[in-house]
């Protein structure tokens, strides 16, 4: 079996420990020498990595843009120009195996993948092109996300799956906001995402799946949650009924379905995320039921104000929730997340719930305390987290 | 390794399917669907993924709206008009027409599949002038007997 890569200080760490532990004869010399040979030491720099990934992004990017901008060129008709990028996107996956198996290549690999999934998606849009294909046609995107998901699998590379989850996540978006009648359908079908993306997180980290592949799970999970308590958070957009369609129904029974299994098979440390997913979904439906029809916050509104008060608690308690969770796990991204959505929240209802109890002066006054305590509250909670982390 | 290969390779055939099945709406009428002429009115607009586009809007017979139920899925748009046309589109109706050409649409006969028209940002642009000057175009369109179609060309309009 070929040496792991790790970094040169987690190796040093590991030398520093096994001598220890020869020397309380917890371990026999043959050991000592085993099980350091098992690593080697490889020094990746954070900014080689951002910079093969940007650089991959870029020209994937750059790729779809070709297609796009759709050049003529004389002597070159449809079928050729689907024929060069889909040779293009081969001749890419063909490229990230030749990495993966070379030791010296193997960190181009990632990249290398992930220019192989937009490319992928380029042949898609290119053939779309040859072919005439109406404009906005979300199956064209639901194709990308899924052949990429595929690809990730299969490879069981993280680059492409982080690619594959944001595209599949930009069409799931895109197909309810053209199937959903009113917002309040919209809100609902964002939540009832969410435990389908926390019961896969736990799966992946149970060992079932691959389990690197939880943290994009996870993080697109507690961004559909934020997205559908966003829309709830105002009641005109999410007014309007929820129709019992047959796509909500199947929608309903795979939430439940994910979640089940998650509760099953999946990491017991984890169960708790996938309640407090099925908790959100609990939590949107009572909100729709309870949302008033008309709010103008500026005149004498007791159900609108209380509706929005209640709609921001459990925005807050999401966000906290996420920020917990990132800190317990060690996933600074979840972390941004939580913080972000929280900054967002906050600028955009000062001028709406906020700003219509507070105006001037007192309104940045006000929103400036709220962050202030909000980053305090949230970095507290970290380090005790962490604390506790550390004691266990 | 050698599992890793076959289950990439799996993959990728795999993609292919699926990019197959996701142009497969406008690749069955190109294979195997007769070709008609079409009466449209150009614009002009840009998808992200996808660059410009003259968005067409077919010429409809009898200032025809559809009769057809606004979301209903499947709904067939006969074609109005003699010979080898243009023709233009008549009512949407729930039930497939017994004979004559039609087409199958959704969105209560306003998606058919035909709607863009892609080309080159400058293409687009002069297309949509030359067009919007002749007071229309043609659009060359190939059908199949399911009444699926894709959009192969676009003509200026003809004078009479």
């Amino acid at each position: 079996m070929a040496p792991q890569r790790i970094p040169p200080r987690r190796l040093a760490w590991l030398r520093e420990e096994l001598d220890g532990w020869r020397a309380d004869g917890l371990i026999d010399d043959a050991a000592a020498e085993a099980i350091p040979a098992r690593y080697t030491a490889a020094t990746r720099l954070r900014i080689v990595t951002l910079l093969l990934g940007l650089g991959a992004a870029l020209l994937g990017a750059g790729l779809i843009w070709l297609v796009a901008s759709n050049l003529e060129v004389e002597g070159i008709g449809p079928l050729a120009r689907f024929a060069g990028v889909a040779a293009v996107w081969l001749a890419l996956v063909a490229a990230a195996e030749a990495c993966a198996a070379s030791e010296r290549l193997d960190p181009l690999s990632g990249p290398a993948r992930l220019l192989a999934t937009l490319a992928y998606g380029g042949a898609i849009f290119q053939a779309a092109q040859s072919l005439q294909v109406p404009a906005f046609d979300t199956g064209l995107l639901g194709a990308w996300a899924a052949g990429g998901l595929l690809y990730a699998y299969a490879t069981a590379s993280r680059a492409p799956l982080v690619a594959a989850v944001a595209i599949g996540a930009g069409w799931f978006v895109a197909v309810l906001a053209e199937a959903s009648a009113s917002g309040a359908a919209f809100a609902l079908g964002l939540a009832l995402a969410v435990p389908v993306c926390a019961a896969a997180a736990a799966l992946h980290d149970a060992g079932e799946l691959h389990a690197p592949f939880a943290g994009p799970w996870r993080t697109v999970g507690a961004l559909l949650g934020v997205a559908a308590l966003f829309v709830v958070a105002f009641p005109d957009a999410a007014s309007g009924d929820v129709e019992l369609t047959a796509t909500a129904v199947v929608a309903a029974v795979l939430a439940v379905g994910m979640a089940i299994a998650a509760a099953l098979r999946g990491a017991a440390d984890r169960r708790l995320e996938v309640l407090a997913a099925v908790g959100l979904v609990l939590a949107v439906v009572a909100l729709l039921a309870v949302a008033p029809e008309d709010v103008d916050f500026g005149e004498d509104s007791g159900d609108g104000l209380g509706y929005a008060l209640l709609a921001m608690l459990a925005f807050v308690a999401w966000a906290v929730g996420i920020a917990v969770v990132g800190a317990a796990r060690d996933a600074p991204r979840l972390v941004d997340v939580a913080f972000g959505a929280l900054l967002l929240f906050v600028a955009v209802q000062s001028f709406g719930i906020i700003g219509s109890l507070i105006s001037g002066a007192a309104l940045l006054l006000t929103v400036g305390v709220l962050l202030l305590a909000l980053g305090f509250a949230l970095d507290r909670g970290r380090r005790r987290l962490l604390d506790e982390a550390a004691g266990r | 390794m050698r599992r890793r290969r076959t289950l990439v390779a799996g993959a990728v055939a795999a993609q292919l399917l699926l990019l197959a099945l996701a142009v497969a709406p406008q690749l069955s009428p190109r294979l195997r669907g007769e070709e008609v002429r079409l009466l449209v009115e150009p614009v002009d607009p840009i998808d992200p993924f996808r660059g410009a586009y003259v968005a067409l809007a077919y010429a409809r017979a009898n200032g025809g709206r559809s009769t057809a139920d606004p979301v209903e899925d499947d709904v067939y748009v006969p074609l109005v008009g003699r010979g080898d046309g243009p023709y233009r589109l008549g009512r949407a109706q729930d039930e497939r027409p017994r004979d004559g050409r039609f087409l199958r649409c959704a969105d209560g006969g306003a998606s058919c599949g035909i709607e863009s028209f892609f080309a080159s940002e400058g293409e687009a642009r002069r297309l949509e002038r030359e067009l919007g000057r002749r007071g229309g175009a043609v659009a060359r369109v190939r059908i199949d007997g399911a009444g699926r179609a894709a959009l192969v060309g676009l003509e200026p309009r003809r004078p009479r």
